[in-house]
């Protein structure tokens, strides 16, 4: 019997090849399985965030819609205006002529009591070449007869209808027999009747597959308002989409990848002895990581498995809530299905990085060193705080010259600045933990900790930031975006005023045809007034309202009409774009005392000679028209006020005294501009309607998403307030037990159960203030680089949100981690040796 | 030549103010089959000098020869190399791995030299069964004794072809018999021919060494020949 052995096979690679390989492999993996509830934390996060990235990529991908739910699957789309010379049957043999196969949608307006909005009724075949994918039947049956008529649910609920019902519809009886929907825009609000069953039909469309030679010598028909194709949005959807989906997966996996580090680095520490053993008796560098880096792999592919699964079931559990929050249905499959298999992956390979970085510091480490168990000294933060300048900067430049549009530039800055910010870590904890140097025990050993064990520290502390970082660059570019909307004429109203507009009567906003119909009809007589104007205070008191603006527009008694005969004309701004062509810039209001008042412009700030004051635009070739000859167009002399609002609905544009006098006009109200005091809630703008409705006036309110975006920006604040608190718990719980030995001896030398929760909240809290700090900071500065061009668009931070993340966190994980360490730890670190 | 050659080993910890010499000058030879205890006070540098010996660290000036290949000469690679093929290390508080079976603590130094898993395992199991464990080759580290670890660990130092085992304090974590017990295996191992040096606090261990080395302060202060322990007398051919 003997104890040595001739070696049986010579080894002449130096790693000890696969053999080698494979017996670190069956090591890493037994180690995997016994130890997995303490890998449960990194585990836990790979699943989740391959499961939200699947989740992801299909909220990503089918979020938008497309454009078939205006063309089908045409990709070209006529839309006609009908007037009184129109010959809608000529149009349509004209567009078969030059197309072929055409279909036909002819439309009417259906107008809704107490609102301005209108119900579109439409003639459309649910068989029809083209616009089948705009039609579904929900229930019922399709109208067939010349009374039958299918509604959308909204149309169904604002009328009151349901299947068997009878409707009204424009002086027509009819039966409702079927609710049907756009499924490509559940939005779209309609009344459906059989092909050719509209008595009066205002306008048409016409989708057909047209090439642009056939689209070049094309006739528009004499009323078009617009051709439009498809087919090139297509590709740069996809593009845009791809995009979202690159940087969700690139965002969410830097945040697992940090988390992971930070597990991993707690698993490398309580191996260290372990892995310098087997240093001890020649393993190289490369075998000592390889037993970390096959962890994290198993942690990976576990991980990136389970998450795959349970992602896909919760899509496909969501799909139908989902389909309601985008406003279109879609097939539950219709994935990027290389980003779904990429997520996995991704996640591996996250996972092995996460293992591998503290795998190199420990293989690094002096074998005498891990043996010992004490961990290696932290490498100096201003490396890594210059590191992480460098590549901040050069992700802020990237951003910059990314001009909002050049994708790689922009995932690349993105990348680069999140990246950079979190290299700063360490400085940060440094800073801390020296500027701690007075306070009281506790606090002191949990900061000095914090700085001791740098490598798992900093790492939490970079998953914390980016929980920031994200929710305030979330809630800082809501905030950016309201300043955006607010800053062009394209909302109608700001969130808390209401326009209500006497019925008849020309609102700013109004379209041409309508203020062409409203003329030469008779101003309401001052009983009738003073009756409305009851029922508008009525309608303020109920809300609360700070003020009541009257409205009234200039009109020119004695104007030749359109119709023929003389008048009262409503007068209008319009920009000549050729002989006797304008287009039509909207209906002046009256610059009255209490107008002028409620936008704080002094009457002597209008310049003598003024006609019009308007807050802002191209002012050439503007005309006003007083009348129906060409005698009536005349030009203003135009003032520029900035004071004024900018929404379309609102007095943007209005009249002198000077210009109501040199043309002799008179005024005529036509609504108020009430303003509450906060933003009008949904419930109060349908009491609004139906109130108004009782009165025989329409009500206008604000339909830009500027509520919305305020409750993006609070949910976001709120989400990553509780997924940074969520990691602060990990974190620190890791970072805590690690450090179970010192527990003990505090608690020998007499510390009582406040030192315990002193410590962990001072270490929870200390996260949190830095990771606040940090992530807003990295925030701001990318958008910075972002809104470069524009970058007054941030001069109106969300003040309460940011608030909200850089002492309301701190704040929180403090009380947390107090709350959290009322009982002692049961035991101390294990390590995994014997 | 000599198994294991110190010359003029001096190692330095730290700089300035806090610089701390563990060793100062050592030089030191060991030859094939011979054991020798390194004995001195706490942080007289008897750890220290077995881990520069075993190439786990390396000295701030001097030099370590290990078979005629000078330690300064080899990479980091090339050291680990030595480690698995020519160096067996015993700690003091055994250091298997808790994730393998006994007979696998043992071969893995073989495996990690590339040597297939069912040869490295028979080897392992050869290496305990002269240890008298080769029945619990199965057993994790957890469902032994502390003295069986011990010898796991010691199996684990002297499986395949090694001609240096150095062990520091291979007793301190065990009680007198299992101590003697496992300086009985290092002397058997010893004379067949591997060079052996046990750091040891414990005297009476000591005496089982051909050569005893006293270190203070970093320095070696005295070299003493003693008795190759009471089990040599009954031995029909002894070393020395």
């Amino acid at each position: 019997m003997t104890t040595l052995v001739e070696r049986p096979t010579p080894v002449t690679a130096r790693s000890g090849g696969s053999d080698a390989r494979r017996a670190l492999i069956r090591w890493a993996w037994r180690l995997f399985r016994r130890e997995w509830r303490q890998q449960v934390l990194a585990l836990a996060l790979l699943l989740v965030a391959v499961a939200a990235t699947v989740v992801g990529l299909g909220v990503v991908t089918n979020v938008q819609s497309t454009d078939a739910a205006l063309f089908g699957t045409a990709n070209t789309r006529v839309d006609v205006s009908f007037s009184a010379n129109s010959r809608p049957n000529e149009d349509i043999a004209h567009a078969r002529q030059a197309f072929g196969t055409v279909d036909s949608i002819e439309h009417a307006t259906i107008p809704i009591p107490g609102s301005i909005n209108t119900v579109d009724l439409r003639d459309q075949s649910p068989n029809s070449t083209y616009a089948r994918p705009m039609l579904r039947l929900v229930n019922g049956e399709w109208p067939v007869g010349p009374n039958d008529v299918a509604v959308t649910s909204g149309v169904a609920t604002t009328f009151g209808l349901h299947v068997g019902s009878t409707w009204i519809v424009n002086g027509r009886t009819a039966h409702v027999v079927g609710t049907v929907e756009n499924p490509k825009n559940l939005q779209d609000d309609f009344a459906l009747v059989a092909p050719g069953q509209i008595a009066a039909p205002t306008g048409l469309t016409l989708l057909t597959n047209a090439s642009n030679s056939q689209l070049t010598g094309f006739r528009t028909p004499g009323d078009s308002v617009g051709i439009s194709t498809t087919g090139v949005s297509g590709p740069a959807q996809r593009r845009q989409q791809s995009l979202a989906v690159l940087l969700l997966a690139t965002i969410g996996l830097l945040f697992v990848g940090l988390l992971s580090v930070a597990g991993f680095t707690v698993m490398a520490q309580r191996r260290m002895r372990a892995l310098g053993m087997i240093g001890a008796i020649g393993a190289t560098d490369r075998q000592v990581r390889l037993v970390m880096v096959t962890n994290g792999a198993a942690v990976g592919v576990v991980g990136a498995l389970a998450g795959t699964v349970i992602g896909f079931g919760v899509w496909l559990a969501l799909v139908p809530a989902f389909e309601h929050v985008v406003g279109h249905r879609f097939d539950a499959f219709n994935l990027d299905w290389w980003a779904v298999g990429a997520a996995p992956v991704l996640a591996v390979v996250t996972a092995v990085l996460a293992a591998w970085w503290p795998a190199r510091a420990i293989a690094r480490m002096p074998i005498v060193t891990a043996l010992s168990g004490r961990p290696a000294r932290p490498r100096p933060a201003h490396r890594f705080a210059a590191l992480g300048s460098t590549l901040t900067t050069a992700g802020f430049v990237l951003l910059v010259i990314a001009h909002q549009r050049r994708t790689v530039l922009i995932v690349a800055g993105i990348v680069l600045t999140a990246v950079g910010m979190l290299l700063l870590a360490p400085l940060g904890i440094r800073a801390l933990a020296s500027m701690g140097r007075r306070s009281p025990i506790a606090i002191r050993l949990a900061l000095r900790d914090l700085a001791r064990y740098q490598a798992r520290s900093g790492a939490a502390l970079a998953a914390v930031s980016l929980a920031v970082g994200i929710a305030a660059t979330i809630a800082v570019s809501a905030s950016a975006q309201a300043a955006a909307d607010k800053s062009t004429t394209n909302g109608n109203l700001p969130p808390n005023q209401l326009a209500v507009w006497i019925a008849g009567a020309p609102g700013p906003n109004q379209a041409p045809d309508k203020i062409a119909q409203a003329q030469g009809r008779p101003a309401v007589t001052p009983a009738q007034l003073a009756t409305l104007q009851a029922s508008v205070d009525s309608l303020a008191g109920s809300l609360h309202t700070r003020s009541v603006l009257p409205l009234e527009v200039a009109s020119n008694p004695r104007a030749q009409l359109p119709s023929g005969g003389t008048g009262l004309f409503d007068i209008a701004l319009v920009k000549q774009v050729a002989t006797q062509s304008y287009s039509f810039l909207g209906v002046p209001i009256v610059a009255t005392p209490a107008l002028l008042n409620f936008y704080r412009i002094p009457s002597d700030a209008i310049r003598p000679g003024t006609d019009i004051l308007i807050t802002h635009g191209d002012l050439s070739n503007i005309r006003i028209i007083d009348g129906g000859a060409d005698r009536d167009v005349l030009t203003p002399a135009v003032q520029i006020d900035g004071r004024l609002p900018a929404y379309s609905s609102a007095p943007s544009i209005v009249i002198t005294p000077h210009l109501i006098t040199t043309r002799g006009l008179t005024a005529r109200p036509v609504g108020w501009l009430v303003q509450t005091a906060h933003p009008l809630t949904t419930a109060q703008i349908t009491t609004a309607r139906h109130a108004a409705a009782a009165i025989g006036m329409t009500i206008e309110t604000r339909t830009a998403s500027d509520h919305s975006l305020q409750n993006l920006r609070d949910y976001s604040t709120a989400a990553g307030l509780l997924v940074a608190l969520g990691v602060l718990a990990m974190t620190v719980g890791l970072i805590r037990s690690e450090t179970a030995n010192d527990l003990r001896t505090l608690s020998a030398t007499g510390a009582t159960s406040r030192t315990r929760r002193t410590l962990t909240s001072a270490t929870a809290g200390a996260l949190g203030l830095l990771g606040g700090l940090l992530g807003t900071l990295g925030a701001y500065l990318a958008l910075v680089a972002w809104h470069w061009h524009k970058v007054n668009y941030l001069a109106h931070p969300p003040y309460l949100d940011v608030a909200v993340l850089v002492v309301g966190l701190p704040a929180a994980a403090i009380v947390g981690g107090w709350l959290a360490a009322w009982r002692a730890p049961t035991g101390i670190a294990h390590r995994p040796m014997e | 030549m000599s198994t294991l050659a110190l010359n003029e080993v001096t190692k330095v910890y730290g700089s300035d103010a806090t610089e701390t010499h563990a060793l100062r000058g050592v030089s030191l030879r060991v030859e094939a089959g011979e054991l020798v205890a390194v004995m001195g006070p706490s942080g007289s540098g008897k750890s220290t000098l077995l881990t520069i010996a075993g190439s786990l660290e390396d000295p701030s000036s001097g030099e370590v020869v290990i078979d005629g290949t000078p330690l300064s000469a080899l990479s980091r690679n090339e050291r680990a190399r030595l480690r698995r093929r020519a160096i067996g290390y015993v700690f003091q508080d055994f250091n298997l791995l808790a994730g393998l079976t006994a007979g696998e603590n043992v071969a893995l130094p073989l495996e990690l030299d590339g040597v297939s898993a069912k040869v490295a395992r028979i080897a392992g199991i050869e290496a305990l069964e002269t240890l008298g464990l080769a029945e619990r080759a199965d057993r994790f580290p957890d469902e032994l004794s502390g003295g069986e670890r011990q010898r796991v660990a010691i199996a684990r130092a002297v499986v395949g072809d090694r001609r240096l085992l150095l062990a520091d304090e291979p007793s301190g974590a065990l009680d007198s018999a299992n101590g003697e017990a496992v300086m009985r295996m290092i002397r058997t191992i010893c004379q067949r021919g591997v060079a052996g040096v046990v750091v040891t606090h414990d005297a009476q261990l000591a005496s089982w060494a051909d050569r005893v080395v006293f270190l203070r302060d970093g320095r070696v202060v005295d070299q003493t020949t003693t008795p190759a322990g009471p089990e040599s007398l009954l031995e029909p051919d002894p070393v020395r």
